[in-house]
């Protein structure tokens, strides 16, 4: 009996043990995977209407920004060109693509409508967004849009694009419609040196000169609303701090105290200006508030106390003193004006900014292979050195803090340099006829 | 049954033999006796006396007389006859008697004769029926051995397949583990891991494969909030089809359906 029993219930149990083996779902967990970029196909733009020259490569540019924001890898031109069934509007071969280990395509058209503006049209696709093969568009679309514009505005619709698709890809915000000011230093034979306050794209196209003189200019910093531009300029033989409205050229003088008048950098709410006033000494940080005038003086001492910068918050400035020696970066509350340092590493760290969202801190650094930018990690201190060259200076977080621009040497004259802020990415700016000095990131565009 | 027929038998016989004897007694009864006494009781007439008449009367008297003495010679003769013959009836009777004295002693010992054989037989049954309940006794206690041995032996095999199905478990599970590992870091190489995710999100995925490891389809089960690492996800485990699965289709069972956890703690070094 008891026996039988027994029998039984292994039966059973057996029985029960087959049943989930054939119904059991198995829990697997993944929590690596690869640090590599996303692979994409640009297709290039199909023409609509008259068989007339399109000004700009729309789809070669949004290809350009996504391989240099060193989160994209594109599919070879000439593959995604050689894919016939790629006619805008007519269904998608996903087969044909998933083969090319893609996982997004970019299709588009552009139209010369006859009233001189173009029409473009794109669409970016998640290859396996639904299920099944060769589906409509629509099924398969992450976006899907068109716009009408003028000529000369293409290139900022390809930069638009290109931050939508980075946008939907990656999460973050794209910085491609974003500029970067810097100083542009042409020392051409015969001539006296110039220096132009300069903003351009961010891949260097559509330079505007903001200012002119044939003496130095320097520390360019961007008003948080992307509007005016504080800087330094010498020329009248001596530093001063000015700002410019980029879009009507209106200047103003901000300070103009005996010695140094530097480092101009605006407080996250637009109302302060953060500045190194040496007044004759050694330089001293201050706060001047545009609106009264007020001036108020942060570091005392002996010690040089120079290039402020805000955090995100604006309750603290970071910035270089040599109080301990060697040039380091500090960090000052300004509630309570307690300086405390922040970098030990090395025997010179400079010009420091906080990323956006305050995670990582981007400066200069000197090792025995000279100048170069360097991260320090605020939450676990891990200091990661980004560039090699040696000549670097003024890196500048781009707004999503997703990449840093930086001045460099390159042949026999200054260059800018973008790396990405994991340093997993590094391009150069095409050179100008010059040599570029300074750059600053603009914040985004409102 | 036999016995109850010749008992049958041997009542009705019975029977029949005493209503035998009971009418044959009836029959014997002394009928003459009822005669004499009727012939006695006849009254005499005799008033007139005449010699002539007296002779005729004496000699008539006489006649009578000697009829009448006749008659009672022939009655005693006949008595005596009858006498002679209830004797012999009698006699006969006694022999009837005997005989059937004799029949039912023959009866008996028959009877006896019988009910020993019976006795006998049933003493035959009887050891028979011992014998053959201790012949099954015997089979019974074989039988139960040979069961308690076959039980033995059945343990013995099922304590064997148990191991066996131990050990089959065990290689199963080393082929699991791989499989699972060869799954994970095939999805893994084709996961382009988002690095600006916020900390401590997943997501969960509900993967079903083809036994040549195909995906057939890829669920979103638990969203991580995160569109991106949602999309990354999906996107590696697509990329990555086929996966390598066991070819043995009742492991391959196990590998049917996944539900995958993905949780970006870094990247593969």
């Amino acid at each position: 009996m008891k026996h039988q029993l027994l029998k039984w219930l292994l039966i059973g149990y057996f029985f029960c043990q087959n049943i989930t083996a054939a119904y059991a779902v198995l829990d697997l967990e993944l929590t690596k995977g690869v640090d590599s970029a996303i692979p994409i196909a640009i297709v290039p733009f199909t023409q609509h209407g008259q068989n007339t020259k399109i000004p700009v490569d729309v789809s070669d540019i949004i290809g350009q920004d996504l391989v240099n924001s060193g989160r994209f890898s594109l599919l070879d031109k000439q593959l995604s060109n050689s894919n016939a069934n790629t006619n805008y509007s007519s269904k998608i071969d996903l087969n044909f693509w998933r083969r090319k280990n893609v996982e997004n395509v970019v299709t588009g058209a552009i139209q010369l409508l006859g009233d001189g503006n173009y029409k473009v049209m794109y669409t970016l696709f998640d290859l396996y967004k639904s299920r099944g093969n060769d589906l409509a568009v629509e099924n398969q679309a992450i976006i899907r849009q068109e716009f009408t514009v003028k000529s000369q505005q293409l290139r900022s619709l390809a930069h638009h694009i290109s931050d939508q698709i980075y946008q939907a890809l990656t999460g973050d915000k794209g910085v491609f419609s974003t500029q970067i000011a810097y100083v542009l230093v042409r020392r051409d034979p015969g001539e006296p040196t110039q220096y132009l306050l300069e903003v351009s794209d961010i891949d260097g196209y559509n330079p505007q000169t903001i200012m002119r003189s044939n003496e130095p200019i320097m520390s360019p910093s961007w008003s948080p609303d992307g509007k005016k531009m504080a800087y330094v300029s010498f020329e009248n033989k001596r530093p001063r701090v000015y700002i410019s409205e980029l879009a009507t050229g209106k200047r103003q003088m901000v300070t103009s105290f005996p010695g140094i008048n530097g480092a101009p950098a605006w407080s996250p709410d637009s109302k302060q200006l953060a500045l190194a006033l040496s007044k004759g000494f050694n330089p001293n940080l201050y706060i001047l508030d545009l609106a009264t005038k007020k001036l108020t003086q942060l570091t005392t001492g002996l010690a040089i106390n120079t290039e402020p910068q805000w955090t995100p918050g604006g309750q603290s400035l970071l910035f270089t003193s040599d109080r301990g020696g060697t040039p380091q970066i500090y960090r000052i509350n300004l509630a309570n004006k307690v300086i405390e340092r922040v970098t030990y590493d090395g025997r010179y760290n400079t010009t420091a900014s906080l990323s956006p969202d305050s995670k990582i801190m981007v400066f200069l650094h000197r090792t025995d292979r000279g100048f170069n930018i360097a991260t320090l990690n605020t939450e676990n201190n891990n200091l990661q050195v980004l560039t090699q060259n040696g000549f670097e200076e003024s890196p500048s977080f781009a707004p999503n803090g997703r990449m840093i621009v930086y001045a460099t040497q390159y042949g026999d004259h200054g260059v800018l340099g973008i790396v990405s802020a994991d340093g997993r990415i590094k391009l150069r700016l095409p050179s100008k006829n010059g040599s570029v000095q300074e750059p600053a990131w603009s914040p985004f565009r409102q | 049954m036999k016995n109850r027929n010749a008992f049958l038998i041997s009542s009705i016989l019975h029977i029949f033999l005493l209503g035998i004897l009971i009418v044959n007694f009836n029959f014997s009864k002394p009928k003459p006796i009822i005669m004499a006494a009727h012939e006695a009781s006849e009254p005499i007439h005799a008033i007139t006396v005449d010699q002539t008449k007296i002779d005729q009367q004496i000699k008539h008297l006489k006649n009578i007389e000697h009829r009448k003495k006749q008659a009672e010679e022939q009655r005693i003769k006949r008595l005596q006859r009858q006498a002679q013959q209830a004797a012999q009836k009698t006699k006969q009777e006694e022999q009837k008697l005997a005989s059937l004295d004799e029949k039912r002693r023959q009866y008996e010992a028959k009877q006896k004769q019988e009910k020993a054989e019976a006795i006998r037989r049933e003493n035959a049954e009887k050891t028979r029926l011992e014998s053959l309940k201790k012949q099954r006794e015997a089979e019974e206690l074989e039988r139960k051995m040979r069961a308690e041995e076959s039980e033995m032996l059945e343990k013995q095999i099922k304590e064997e397949q148990k191991q066996l199905a131990l050990a089959q478990a065990k290689r199963w599970q080393t082929e699991i583990d791989k499989y699972t590992a060869l799954i994970t870091h095939a999805i893994g190489r084709h996961w382009i891991q988002p690095d600006n995710l916020t900390e401590d999100i997943s997501c969960v995925l509900l993967i079903k494969l083809s036994p040549s490891g195909e995906v057939i389809d890829v669920n979103l089960v638990t969203s991580s909030g995160d569109s991106i690492l949602d999309r990354s996800a999906t996107n590696a485990v697509h990329k990555a089809s086929p996966l390598p699965v066991p070819s043995d289709p009742e492991l391959f069972a196990k590998f049917r359906e996944i539900r995958l956890k993905v949780k970006p703690e870094g990247y593969i070094i």
